[in-house]
């Protein structure tokens, strides 16, 4: 049975012992190169690996420039490492043509099965950061215009408020008091079922406001 | 009137002179006339050049009798002749300019310019028309005349003179005379030759001597050549298109109208003229009216009226007072000598118990003069030739002229009437026809006077002009005084009346052909015997079947008496009276039985004696064609004697019985002849009643007129009476108002004086006498006289200033008593003439000056103390100015310096995260990937693996603190994938560690960039505001929006926790509890941002940053 060739890049080299030493412990996996820093991990394709374990943060070139290279010129599989949870890092690595994003620090439990995935062209994205990923996408959509008549000055306060206008400024602007803008306000919110401002925002893009 | 050399005239013979000698010595002389507004024209006049005319120009000015005349040394001026002021009798030299002298009339004397004293009496000035009546008078056709601006009616009279004697008149165009009424009255007489401008008058008169000279005209004889030729065309034109035939008029007189024409019109022969009077219609009546020289005044030639008043109680002797006085007057022209007999006759019927009525009939052929005589106005200069008190009785006198009252209009009745053509009037008392028959050729004379011998009663008298004869033919009157030309009829026995025949009536006009004399007839022996037997047979004469008188022999005119009326033929009624009876029988006989018939020894009362005549009435029957004719003889067989008492005495019984049978056969006779009398007397009333009806239409329409002239004057009356009111108010007003004045100034408490433009005091109010010392009997007298109590030296200069610039001027003048006054000095202007004066108004302004002088002191306090203050205030303005200058620096200092402290902070956040994520992070996940390994190979030891499973939990648990430790201090996204980016990564973390949901909204900022410090303080707000939302808010829901424009970036974070009171927060002094947020305030002000909060309490807070941006966004690194 065939090996998956592994090559690693990683600019620690307490890190890349690290892998190595787990992915030698799998019988189905051997590494065939390391990088210690970007420039080194260009030369990956010359080892034919199956997999590329690739740090993110990375002296010379950074792990997204480096992936990018990889996958494109030379058609390789790319496992992004990182310490970054936040989901424009990994939408950064999406792009550039990564199949993976592991967080390093769940690296020990998932890596092994990830790089598995990786190898036989799956995608495999660290469960911490699928919510943020389903969410984003759900999200985008999620809000249906209700069918809600409001008043001439329930609109305005909306508008205004989806401006970025204070109810003090929105007071001032359409020479009524703050208290009567916050009852507008929170008349029209109720009306149209929604809880926050974002969401004031949202409907005011939707309706042509902004 | 007026053959070359000239006649003596009418009215100006009071001094008579020789003449015939002065038109040769004598230059043309220019009469100048003028009056008001007159010296302007003058000048104008004299500005033309008339250095070398030969002409001399005498200058008639009405001038104040109170002043020198400047008169000549104004005119000298603008002329090279020598002007001359006329104060002794002078001679006339050529080229010179005579101007008479103030308080005298000037008239030419002998030759001489001789001024004389002026009328005794106030009137009307008339120096124009007496120097003008002289100056035709002198000159004839070379004078001329001109009359220029002023006022009244001054030289329209001598105008008139001058044109009737053959001068020139010219008047000033009255559209150009400053005072037009003198032009108009002049050009009012239709006698003005020319019209014009002032300018343009010396060329047209040098041009009309000079064509005088020129023009060519036939001689006096008849003379078949062209000129004659066209005289006699002219006439025929004439003829046709007036009515009016000049051929019997003076042919010298006739001629020199013409040329006069053609001096006007400046043509210098007769065909040419007749051209222009083909070719130009105007001409034609201006023409006629030369011809017609209608020209008349009242009383003319005093001593013929004299004498004439003198004969006037003839006229009425004998009259009842149902009589008529008749007069004519043919050729009366406008009326002057008819209303002149007319007053004459009045002041003599006034003196009578029962004067009969009088009648004057005016006639003339000149329609237009007529339409003036009826009027009966005349000009106010006719004071000169009417006494004061026939004015008074005969005029009244209106708006300067004088109108016949209604008393003598009455009695003179105008009418269009050719002596020469026309039937006259019969009856008359008195026939006065001056200077008519001097226009008329001899032929023509003759005829006039014999027509009205004809026409005169007995009584009646006769008064010519003064060169004018009644000796033409001879035996028709008789002299009643030969120097005054006054002549009464003849009445001789047997002298025969003729029976004028018209000779210009109807058709039978005469061409100028049957003007030459006819050749003698033949006389052949049977005329001549006819003739013998003519003369010493009885009278004889044949009448026709209608009793028409054909022919008359010589001496039967005596048995003749033409009745008043229309002249008639018919023997029956121009036979004497007496006879009447006896020839109506004696030819009814003879009618009837076609035999002769006689009547014997009718007495006749002829010349105060009774004559017995033998009427024999003779049917022509025997000769053949002359069958209806009958010869009627009046044979005088002598004086009547009482024969029949004498013969009674005589022949006895028998032959009275004889003779009372006769005498019953002739009463028979004669009772039949009455009867057929009375009938004929039947038909004559009738015929008579026919003519009262005529009369009683006529004078029915002159009632007709008189009524509309009663109403005329009856309107004009109303009208006067209007304007007199209105005068009468406008005095009211006018003395009102003077009094308002009056009073006005005594109660205004402003001292005022009037002075004249001499500068003489004229009026003052008493307020004055407190500044000026002044009585009442300075009025009148000098300004520079009144001493006064101002000090102003200047006032007299500052009057005459005021008064010669026509400006005010106005001073404030101290009292000597040290009041003040302010003194204006205003200039005005009376509204009839340009000369004003002066109004001095002094107003007391002590108070005002006080009042002034105090607020000019407490102005200048004020302005002191304002410019010390203002001093001070910029004194504490600059060092004020300088602290804040000093705090704006350590302002900037601390601003930096807590930029710098910001930033270093940062960056050693910065530094020590990143050391916790690339080092201490990279070794955790070492030793978590060496565990996992590890794990392989204890796999088979339980306790080993447990342990290892321990640190692996611990190491994951501390690399997730280290994680958050890093990302607090400072997360790696920030610097890498910007500020959306890293809150988002931020939001997930704080919405996982807190479990409050966060919903976060980043428009327009992806992949943006901003300014890293103002990334950095906008996420560490963000991150203050949510740490505080965990801690406070108890909120279930967070928004966070991040927005961005070109200008700003804002950031809103929402909770809807629950909220607090923000004016309490701020002014709570626990500074640890909003230490947080008031840091980030300061330090988004250090980047000119703003934040604010906004909470309700119950309902969330809601936080705002924003910060504007001053870069560009940049791409991401």
């Amino acid at each position: 049975m065939r090996k998956i060739r592994v090559f690693l890049a990683d600019d620690h080299a307490v890190v890349r012992e690290g892998l190595k030493a787990l992915i030698a412990a799998q019988a189905d996996m051997e590494v065939v190169g390391e990088a210690a820093d970007g420039q080194q991990a260009l030369l990956a394709a010359e080892t034919q690996p199956d997999v590329v374990v690739i740090d993110i943060s990375m002296p010379e070139l950074n792990g997204a420039q480096v992936t990018a290279e990889l996958t494109r010129n030379a058609g390789l599989h790319v496992l992004a490492l990182s310490v970054h949870e936040e989901s424009s890092y990994l939408r950064s690595l999406l792009k550039a043509g990564a199949t993976g994003y592991i967080l390093k620090r769940a690296a020990a439990e998932t890596l092994v099965a990830a790089i598995r995935t990786v190898a036989a062209g799956g995608m495999c994205i660290d469960p911490l950061l699928t919510g943020q990923v389903i969410e984003s996408f759900v999200g985008s959509d999620n809000i249906e215009p209700p069918a809600v008549e409001l008043s001439e000055r329930e609109a305005e306060v909306l508008r205004l408020i989806a401006s970025g206008y204070s109810n003090k400024e929105i007071a001032f602007q359409m020479n009524v008091s703050v208290k009567t803008v916050e009852s507008y306000k929170a008349r029209a919110m109720q009306k149209l079922g929604i809880e926050s401002r974002v969401e004031i925002v949202r409907y005011a893009m939707n309706q042509g406001w902004l | 009137m007026d053959t070359h050399p000239l006649p003596l005239g009418a009215g100006e013979t009071a001094q008579p002179f020789d003449h015939e000698l002065l038109p040769g010595i004598l230059p043309p002389i220019v009469g100048l006339g003028a009056s008001a507004g007159g010296i302007h024209a003058l000048r104008d006049f004299f500005s033309q050049d008339l250095s070398d005319t030969g002409m001399a120009f005498v200058v008639i000015l009405h001038l104040s009798a109170e002043h020198e005349s400047i008169l000549a040394s104004v005119l000298q001026q603008v002329t090279t002749m020598p002007v001359d002021q006329v104060t002794a009798p002078t001679s006339v030299e050529p080229n010179h300019i005579y101007v008479i002298a103030p308080s005298t009339n000037l008239v030419l004397e002998g030759g001489q310019l001789c001024p004389t004293p002026p009328e005794a009496q106030p009137g009307p000035r008339m120096a124009i028309d007496r120097f003008f009546r002289s100056l035709a008078q002198t000159q004839g056709n070379l004078a001329t005349v001109v009359v220029l601006s002023g006022t009244g009616s001054d030289g329209a009279l001598g105008l008139a003179r001058v044109k009737e004697l053959g001068g020139l008149a010219v008047v000033q165009e009255p559209s150009e005379a400053e005072y037009d009424t003198m032009p108009r009255n002049a050009i009012a007489t239709g006698l003005a030759d020319l019209v014009l401008p002032v300018a343009r008058i010396p060329a047209q008169i040098i041009d009309y001597h000079r064509n005088a000279e020129r023009i060519r005209l036939p001689d006096a004889g008849p003379q078949r050549d062209a000129d004659n030729e066209a005289l006699h065309e002219l006439f025929l034109l004439l003829r046709l298109r007036t009515g009016h035939d000049f051929t019997n008029y003076k042919r010298s007189t006739v001629l020199r109208r013409i040329a006069r024409r053609l001096q006007v019109n400046g043509v210098l022969d007769l065909p040419s003229y007749l051209l222009l009077l083909r070719d130009q219609p105007e001409e034609m009546p201006a023409l006629l009216r030369d011809l017609l020289i209608s020209v008349t005044t009242f009383f003319r030639d005093p001593l013929a009226f004299q004498a004439l008043e003198a004969l006037i109680p003839n006229l009425f002797a004998g009259k009842q007072p149902d009589d008529y006085l008749r007069v004519w007057v043919p050729a009366c022209a406008t009326g002057e000598e008819a209303y002149s007999v007319a007053m004459l006759l009045i002041e003599h019927a006034d003196r009578l118990a029962h004067p009969p009525r009088l009648q004057i009939f005016a006639t003339d052929i000149d329609d237009e003069a007529l339409l003036v005589a009826r009027t009966g106005i005349y000009p106010e200069t006719i004071a000169a030739d009417v006494s004061p008190e026939r004015l008074r009785r005969f005029f009244v006198e209106q708006q300067g002229q004088y109108q016949i009252k209604k008393e003598i209009r009455d009695i003179v009745l105008f009418a269009s009437h050719n002596l020469l053509r026309d039937p006259p009037f019969s009856r008359l008392d008195l026939i006065t026809c001056r200077n008519l028959l001097i226009y008329l050729d001899r032929d023509m004379q003759g005829w006039v006077l014999e027509l009205f011998a004809f026409v005169m009663r007995p009584t009646g008298l006769l008064m010519l002009g003064s060169s004018e004869m009644a000796d033409n033919p001879p035996g028709l009157f008789t002299v009643v005084d030969k120097a005054q030309r006054i002549y009464g009829r003849r009445t001789v026995a047997g002298a025969t009346l003729p029976l004028p025949t018209l000779p210009l009536a109807g058709n039978q006009r005469r061409s100028l052909t049957d003007q030459l004399p006819a050749a003698q007839p033949t006389i052949s022996f049977s005329t001549l015997h006819q003739r013998l037997l003519e003369e010493y047979a009885p009278p004889s004469l044949i009448i026709n079947e209608a009793h028409q008188i054909v022919h008359l022999s010589a001496r039967v005119g005596r048995f003749l008496q033409i009745a008043g009326g229309e002249p008639s033929y018919d023997l029956l009624k121009v036979v004497h009276p007496d006879l009447r009876i006896d020839l109506r029988s004696a030819l009814l006989r003879a009618t009837q039985q076609g035999q002769p018939s006689d009547s014997r020894q009718v007495p006749m009362r002829m010349n105060g004696e009774t004559r017995l005549v033998n009427v024999l009435v003779r049917p022509v029957q025997s000769l053949q064609g002359a069958q209806g004719f009958t010869l009627v003889i009046f044979d005088d067989v002598g004086a009547a004697v009482d024969t029949v008492p004498i013969s009674l005495e005589e022949r006895g019984a028998e032959p009275i019985l004889r003779q009372l049978d006769a005498e019953l056969q002739r009463l028979r006779d004669q009772l039949r002849m009455t009867i057929d009398q009375y009938e004929t007397s039947t038909e004559e009333l009738k015929a008579s009643n026919e003519e009262l009806q005529a009369v009683n239409e006529e004078l029915r329409s002159a009632t007709e007129e008189l009524e509309t002239s009663k109403e005329e004057v009856q309107s004009v009356n109303e009208e006067l009476s209007t304007v007199n009111q209105e005068l009468k108010n406008k005095v009211d007003e006018l003395s009102h108002v003077n009094a308002d004045l009056q009073s006005l100034m005594a109660a205004t408490e402003i001292g005022t004086i009037f002075v004249d433009h001499e500068l003489r005091l004229k009026r003052y109010t008493p307020r004055v006498l407190e500044l000026f010392n002044l009585i009442e009997t300075d009025i009148n007298r000098p300004l520079t006289h009144v001493t006064h109590r101002l000090l102003y030296p200047n006032l007299i200069e500052h009057v005459m200033q005021a008064r010669d610039q026509q400006i005010s001027i106005d001073h404030e003048i101290q009292h000597q008593d040290g009041r003040w006054f302010l003194a204006r000095l205003l200039p005005y202007q009376s509204s009839e003439n340009a000369l004003g004066g002066v109004v001095l108004t002094f107003v007391e302004i002590t108070n005002r000056k006080l009042a002034e002088d105090a607020l000019r002191q407490a102005y200048e306090t004020l302005e002191t103390r304002v410019l010390e203050r203002t001093h001070e205030l910029a004194q504490t303005n600059a060092a004020l100015r300088s602290e804040m200058g000093v705090r704006q620096q350590a302002e900037d200092a601390r601003r930096q310096l807590l930029r710098q402290l910001v930033s270093t902070q940062e960056q050693e956040r910065r530094r020590i995260s990143r050391e916790l994520h690339d080092q201490l992070g990279q070794q955790m996940v070492g030793l978590s990937l060496g565990l996992q390994a590890l794990k392989e190979h204890v796999r088979n030891r339980p306790e080993g693996l447990k342990q290892i499973e321990h640190l692996q939990v611990l190491v994951d648990g501390f690399s997730q603190e280290l994680h958050h430790l890093a990302l607090d201090l400072r997360p790696a996204a920030l610097d890498d994938m910007g500020l959306p980016a890293a809150l988002a990564g931020y939001a997930d973390e704080w919405s996982q560690r807190s479990g409050i949901p966060l919903i976060m909204h980043a428009r327009s900022l992806e992949g943006i960039r901003l300014q890293p410090e103002i990334e950095t303080i906008l996420y560490r707000v963000a991150q203050e505001a949510l740490t505080n939302v965990i801690k406070h808010a108890q909120a279930t829901k967070v928004s966070l929006i991040l927005e961005h424009s070109d200008t700003l970036v804002s950031l809103i974070i929402e909770d809807n926790g629950q909220g607090f009171d923000v004016e309490q927060l701020q002014r709570d002094n626990d500074a640890s509890q909003r230490l947080g947020l008031l840091g980030m305030q300061e330090r988004v002000l250090l980047f000119g941002g703003t934040l604010t909060i906004e909470s309700t309490v119950g309902s969330g807070t809601t936080v705002f940053v924003r910060v504007p941006l001053n870069t560009l966004p940049s791409e991401q690194p």
